[in-house]
């Protein structure tokens, strides 16, 4: 079985891009070090050899070109990793989403300013949990929100809205109280696909206390989702179909869907749950992890009523990348200008959080875009890149990062849980394709 | 001055005073500040009795709705989506009432609490079911369902379940009907309206497996609870008592009934248990 395991993967490490016609070019052709590159390849591979992860494909791109994509190691059992395997992004779906409210900024449909009551009625008098002194004779209290939740916070995730699996990562009374209140009310985070639509599940959402005032404390949560219905109330389409007509279209990201169409089910890669210490198993039901259920295998559903702009897209490397230098070139990409230079420059300067700090993926010094955290000083614990860098991930281990100083893309793309875990590598793959720059 | 500069006077100080940061998109003022919560009602939200999703906001509202209209209790209801924010409510704030099944009040909440039933509804016991021959049927004896389980409302009284050996299963209605559909719990109990309403969404996508026992599981009182302690609220119960029974008198309360249930529901019989 060992030596299956390992022939496979040798296979899979020989098997280059052909699956996909994309051809990269030469690294030092855009100055970056084919040397130093492999490094980021032998860390990798590492990981797999541990069995840490199963397999990954990681693109590095610069100056608008690809220079290194590569698979490694299993995509599912007995199955190699392909350059054009697909991947359950999860919350690598929160930049599309913002990018689908911008699209309807820029059509004068919409201001980020605007509050959501203006376009979902149930978003008007909302309250805010606040927690009683210990020993009152009641343990919180609900009230009036001190201004509406506008588009803007649920863009930058100070609205207050949570996830219900943040009880986990920063847990306290009130966050535990808030959430209880989304257990009752049958919210979700959207890691799963329930049976209702994403307008059911939000108007419900709106009526719930909120964890903090708007404005006044950075929540990463179910924001994304809300903003994923907006776009239908606003445009009066289906989410996936603003999506696909407005953004995956222009950009042919042809490998990009809400639910997989039937033909390519095949290049689904299978989720894997690892220890981080060489117990590696393909996921085959539901993962729970206290609040945080997770439904790995929902990726397969080929329909479903469930639209959720905070985790449903499935894409692959080559395609968020076509995603990322869009953004990296100001709007647009071969010639199709999807955003306008200023759309893009507000969506990724450096604070729109004020004196908060977006510290759920990274460490102070990160702020929050409209879309993706920002990197914004280097008086903190910075491992890599420049001032201005953005970037975001997915619960399954996915994440890009774009260096526009530098006119660089790194996007690494694997399918292990739990979460927590990846952090490290993927530091260590963003250090190592900035450390690749050699001009 | 003369007139003219009189006039231009006035266009300057009227544009100094609506200049265009007036009208800026800046920080806007919350709708709320409009807004009176003095008769403020809360619901919560049960399928298709009080929902959100129709314009009548279903059959309870409607009936609820029209006496108040006609008695001229002015008031917004706001449809919550867990009873834990309607019992938050009536504890801690000031209310004119609630409206929802049969409240979990505290003592204290009771105190000032003034029910009055719009409408009662027999509550049946749908199982899962693959299997015809080995139908499940409680036949009024809940030790008959020993060793299964049942999937309650959380707040439910499940004593006469667990002292009958059956296990419990907590969730919210709607994810009840599912868990059932899906045979994560034997069985579960609701009007037949409530589990025709939830269970549509899910029967195209499987098999429907399910049988509804034909011994009723009892009864579900559904109404309106008045807030003593607000300065209309005895008044407005009053109101709304009088203005029910004018609504029965009238033949309405049937009508709506019928719009809502079907020509054959006993509505007379329904009307007798709320009197």
């Amino acid at each position: 079985m060992k030596k299956v395991y390992h022939l496979l993967v040798g296979l899979s490490l020989a098997y280059s891009s052909l699956a996909l016609a994309v051809e990269p070019v030469k690294p030092e052709s855009v100055g970056l070090s084919s040397m130093r590159l492999d490094r980021l390849s032998q860390v990798i591979d590492q990981h797999i050899e541990q069995k840490k992860i199963a397999g990954a494909v990681t693109l590095v791109a610069r100056k608008g070109k690809i220079a290194y994509l590569r698979p490694s190691g299993l995509a599912d059992i007995d199955k190699p990793m392909q350059a054009d395997t697909i991947f359950r992004i999860v919350s690598m779906t929160k930049p599309l989403t913002s990018t689908a409210i911008m699209l309807l900024y820029e059509q004068g449909k919409l201001l980020p300013s605007d509050p959501v009551a203006k376009y979902i009625p149930e978003f008007q008098n909302q309250k805010v949990l606040e927690m009683n002194p210990k020993g009152s004779e009641f343990p919180y209290k609900l009230v009036p929100v001190k201004r509406d939740v506008t588009i803007h916070d649920l863009l930058t995730h100070t609205s207050g809205i949570l996830y219900l699996a943040s009880t986990g990562w920063f847990p306290n009374d009130k966050r535990e109280q808030v959430v209880s209140f989304y257990r009752e009310a049958g919210i979700t985070d959207g890691f799963c696909r329930p049976d209702e639509t994403i307008g059911d599940m939000v108007k419900r959402l709106a009526k719930l206390p909120l964890y903090a005032q708007p404005g006044e404390e950075w929540e990463y949560g179910l924001s994304a989702d809300v903003l994923g219905y907006l776009v239908e109330v606003v445009s009066g389409m289906k989410f996936d179909q603003f999506v696909q007509t407005q953004i995956f279209d222009p950009l042919k990201m042809q490998d990009s869907h809400f639910y997989i169409p039937e033909n390519k089910l095949s290049r689904i890669s299978a989720d894997w749950n690892s220890d981080w210490k060489g117990s590696l198993e393909r996921v085959t039901g539901p993962l729970i992890d206290g609040d945080l259920a997770l439904c790995p295998n929902d990726a397969y559903a080929t329909s479903g009523k469930y639209l959720s702009g905070g985790a449903s897209v499935l894409s692959t490397a080559y395609d968020y990348y076509r995603f990322a230098q869009m953004m990296l070139n100001k709007g647009e990409l071969d010639g199709v200008r999807l955003l306008s230079r200023k759309t893009v420059e507000l969506m990724t300067a450096t604070n729109h959080i004020g004196e908060h700090d977006a510290t759920l993926l990274h460490s102070h010094g990160w702020k929050f875009g409209l879309g993706f955290a920002i990197q914004e000083d280097r008086s903190h614990n910075v491992d890599s890149g420049d001032v201005g860098v953005f970037e975001w991930a997915g619960y399954y281990s996915t994440r890009f990062s774009v260096n526009p100083k530098e006119q660089s893309i790194t996007i690494f793309l694997s399918q292990t849980s739990p979460f927590g875990a990846h952090f490290g590598l993927w530091d260590k793959v963003t250090a190592l394709s900035t450390s690749a720059i050699a001009d | 001055m003369t007139l003219t500069n009189k006039f231009i006077s006035l266009c300057s100080l009227a544009l100094l005073l609506f200049s265009a940061n007036s009208f800026a998109t800046g920080p806007r003022v919350a709708p709320s500040l409009f807004v009176t919560d003095k008769n403020i009602m809360y619901a919560q939200e049960y399928a298709p009795f009080i929902s959100n999703t129709n314009e009548q906001q279903g059959l309870l509202m409607e009936l609820i709705n029209s006496v108040l209209k006609a008695e001229g209790i002015v008031g917004t209801v706001n449809i919550l989506p867990t009873q834990s924010m309607v019992q938050y409510y009536f504890s801690q704030e000031m209310p004119l009432a609630i409206i929802g099944p049969d409240f979990k009040l505290s003592k204290a909440a009771n105190r000032k609490a003034t029910f009055i039933a719009v409408l009662s509804l027999d509550k049946y016991y749908y199982a899962y079911q693959k299997d015809e021959a080995k139908a499940l049927d409680w036949s009024g004896k809940l030790k008959n369902l020993n060793g299964k389980t049942y999937g309650a409302n959380k707040g439910e009284d499940v004593t006469a379940y667990k002292q009958a050996g059956i296990n419990i299963k907590y969730a919210r209605t709607p994810a009840l009907v599912k868990q059932l559909l899906q045979g994560k719990v034997d069985f579960i109990a609701m009007p037949e309206a409530t589990f025709n309403d939830l269970s549509k969404q899910y029967r195209s996508e499987q098999a429907v497996s399910f049988i509804k026992m034909t011994v009723k599981a009892g009864k579900m009182l559904m109404g309106i609870t008045f807030n003593k302690n607000h300065s209309e609220g005895l008044q407005a119960a009053k109101k709304f008592k009088a203005g029910l029974k004018k609504l029965i008198r009238s033949g309405q309360y049937q009508t709506i009934l019928h719009k809502h249930l079907g020509t054959d529901i006993a509505a007379d019989e329904l009307i007798k248990r709320i009197q």
